[in-house]
């Protein structure tokens, strides 16, 4: 290690020992000047052009291996712990149609376990 | 079938952030400018900006002239003047530079990273900074020298 990598670790250390202290009418102010937290999309990340012609790709990765991308996929979405600022990637569209519908889905479930039990008591009771 | 890469989100939460200044739709500050802390950018602004704290320029927003950014950048609008060249605005990030979908760059960035996202339109030259002579310097030790007192100049 360098001195200027050394250098650079240690003010990181430090910049991230001493956050900024926010009062709570600073933090007021701030959210009443700035807004509430929000979400925006950046995009999809620019890779490089891979040409069709460039020939065969093989996956020489086995399940195991998907099976830990799926793992690390799972903790890049689950973004409760992560650092301000730091951009993640989109959930995918079934997981934000679930989400937009969260209610309507925890409902059915309960429904169905309703109806389930009325169902199971009515042919007991018979 | 190729599948297309799932796209990035950002949560700008201004306290966690410590986004505390911003520069409304609409304004538009000029001059010698000094920011503590983060600057919400979605009118204009141009001079000599020193910001010491996290950039964005939401889309809409214009950032001109000499900016110095000490935390990251992120960029939904615009670097630079429209039809500007590249030495009319200089950006010095040194954190990350994100442009997303919707940024456009006239101007020069130097940045430590670069993030570029599909759609991002950076007609500008970017430049790496190096570690070196960019951070500030928190202690010079020189052990050859015998300790003097405060105020002491040899």
């Amino acid at each position: 290690m360098d001195v200027a990598t050394a250098r650079h670790l240690m003010y990181q250390l430090v910049r991230s020992a001493a956050p900024p202290a926010m009062d709570e009418t600073d933090a007021f102010f701030t959210r009443t000047v700035i807004g509430p937290p929000l979400s925006v999309v950046l995009g999809r990340r620019q890779r490089r052009i891979r040409s069709r012609t460039g020939g065969l790709d093989v996956d020489l990765g086995g399940p195991g291996q998907r099976l830990d991308q799926l793992w690390r996929d799972w903790l890049i979405t689950s973004h409760q712990d992560d650092p301000a600022g730091l951009p993640r990637r989109r959930p995918g569209r079934l997981r934000r149609w679930l989400e937009r519908h969260a209610l309507a889905v925890a409902l059915a479930g309960v429904l169905s376990l309703v109806t389930g039990l009325v169902l199971i008591g009515i042919s007991t009771w018979k | 079938m190729e599948m297309k890469p799932q796209q990035d989100t950002l949560t700008i939460d201004p306290i966690a952030m410590n986004v505390v200044n911003r520069i409304a739709s609409g304004s538009r500050l000029d001059g010698s400018l000094r920011y503590q802390g983060g600057l919400l950018v979605q009118g204009e602004t141009g001079g000599s900006l020193h910001v010491l704290g996290r950039l964005i320029v939401w889309r809409g927003g214009v950032v001109r002239g000499r900016v110095r950014v000490d935390g990251d950048c992120y960029v939904f609008g615009q670097i630079g003047e429209a039809g500007g060249q590249p030495e009319d605005t200089d950006l010095e990030c040194h954190g990350t530079i994100f442009v997303a979908h919707t940024g456009v760059s006239t101007g020069t960035l130097r940045a430590r990273r670069l993030q570029l996202y599909e759609g991002a339109d950076l007609q500008g030259p970017f430049r790496t900074l190096k570690f070196a002579g960019t951070l500030p310097v928190l202690h010079t030790v020189q052990p050859d020298r015998p300790a003097s007192a405060p105020g002491h100049r040899p």
